[in-house]
């Protein structure tokens, strides 16, 4: 076990680690037993640490439960209906048809951008991305990627037409969102995508 | 509150269906619901009998859970019913009854001693407590305010950072070292002969 996963480990048991790398070392403390140990060691530190008096540490009860709850129907545990998930439901429909058009604009960018290499839209918005690396089958860690410093990039005036062209199919969220960051990435380049001023829609 | 959502994010995982999820749940604060349980069962064997019970009945209970109280305050709820009614099982009268049902972590602690403690319970928990301090006072000073700022405080990686003056990623890794330097004193209490590291589960 090395310290880097212990470190997730010690990430985790305080709620700090992301839910990608938790999934993953949920799975790898199912099989390693070295890692319950650690993480059961470290909850005891805590446990010292805010008590007035003595803590017992425990030494079958989690090696009992487990194998009690491999015992369980699955039926035993179901998933509930948390309050607000219908809304949601609902909200992810207009969210699915915005999200496509986001992707279409995606793909409109790269390809403005690979045809004419120097332009400046096309550098920014390929620029300080992190490599990508050919999935493993089983990892056996995962660490989120940090995310690049530098900007996004700033939306070419063919990305903000496609966007304006296909806001009759996004939800009037999406829409207020995605005008609303344009105009403060860049509101030179969205008035000269919009049209002037006292036309009416086609 | 980090925690808190984090035990959150643990139970949507059972309540789909992810058993290891609860293994973790367990691994976690299986230490503190036993200590709740020796305020009304000092046999540690018995004790931990009933601490398993009242797990595998929050487990069976999870899906009824909504997330309206913190996670380990519906557990000690369950913890604590389930000592009572092993003591009304046995007919026999309860240590201590002056349980903050809000927050299982303020539990007073009255008598300490009872016939049915064993030393070799007693010598362990009181080397846990004496190697877990020794080793708190031999960290660093950055290492001993990370760790100290978190488990007493509860304050979040980023408030610490902020309080530290550092990024993030420093009060992760010097948390998890603070962590490893008293771990290693623990390993050597259990591998000592007080008990084996094994059995620390």
């Amino acid at each position: 076990m090395t310290d880097r996963i212990k470190e997730q480990l010690s990430a985790f048991l305080d709620g700090e680690l992301p839910d990608t790398e938790s999934a993953l070392l949920l799975k790898r403390l199912e099989r390693d037993d070295e890692l319950r140990g650690a993480l059961s060691r470290y909850s005891l530190v805590g446990a010292v640490l805010r008590s007035d008096g003595d803590v017992p540490a425990a030494r079958q009860v989690a090696a009992r439960v487990s194998a009690a709850i491999a015992r369980e129907p699955a039926r035993a545990v179901g998933f509930v209906r948390l309050p607000g998930h219908d809304a949601f439901r609902r909200g992810a429909a207009g969210f699915a048809v915005a999200a496509g058009v986001a992707l279409g604009a995606v793909l409109l960018v790269q390809q403005v951008g690979s045809q004419d290499p120097a332009a400046p839209d096309a550098v920014v918005a390929q620029a300080e991305l992190p490599p990508v690396l050919p999935p493993a089958e089983d990892p056996e860690i995962y660490v989120t990627p940090p995310a690049p410093d530098a900007p996004a990039g700033i939306p070419p005036a063919e990305f903000a037409n496609y966007l304006v062209a296909h806001y009759g199919y996004a939800s009037p969220l999406v829409r207020r969102s995605v005008g609303a960051g344009l105009i403060s990435d860049d509101e030179t380049a969205l008035a000269d995508a919009l049209p002037p001023a006292g036309t009416t829609e086609p | 509150m980090r925690a808190e959502a984090g035990d959150i994010a643990l139970v949507r995982r059972v309540q789909k269906g992810d058993k290891a999820a609860f293994d973790a749940l367990v691994l976690k604060y299986q230490h503190k619901v036993l200590k709740l349980v020796q305020r009304y069962v000092r046999n540690p064997a018995e004790a931990e009998d009933i601490a398993q019970e009242a797990f595998i009945k929050a487990y069976r209970a999870l899906p009824a859970f909504r997330g309206d109280s913190a996670f380990y305050t519906w557990l000690y709820r369950i913890a604590i019913n389930t000592a009572k009614n092993a003591l009304v099982a046995s007919r026999r009268r309860p240590v201590s009854y002056d349980l903050d049902l809000q927050d299982g972590s303020q539990v007073q602690a009255q008598a300490r001693l009872a016939d049915t403690e064993t030393p070799e319970a007693l010598a362990l928990t009181d080397e846990i407590r004496r190697t877990v301090n020794e080793a708190i006072e031999a960290l660093p000073d950055d290492l001993r305010l990370a760790i100290v700022l978190r488990e007493l405080e509860g304050l979040s990686y980023e408030d610490i950072a902020k309080t530290m003056e550092c990024p993030v990623g420093t009060v992760r890794s010097r948390i998890f070292r603070a962590r490893e330097a008293i771990d290693r004193s623990l390993r050597e209490v259990f591998d000592g002969g007080l008990g084996r590291i094994g059995d620390i589960e």
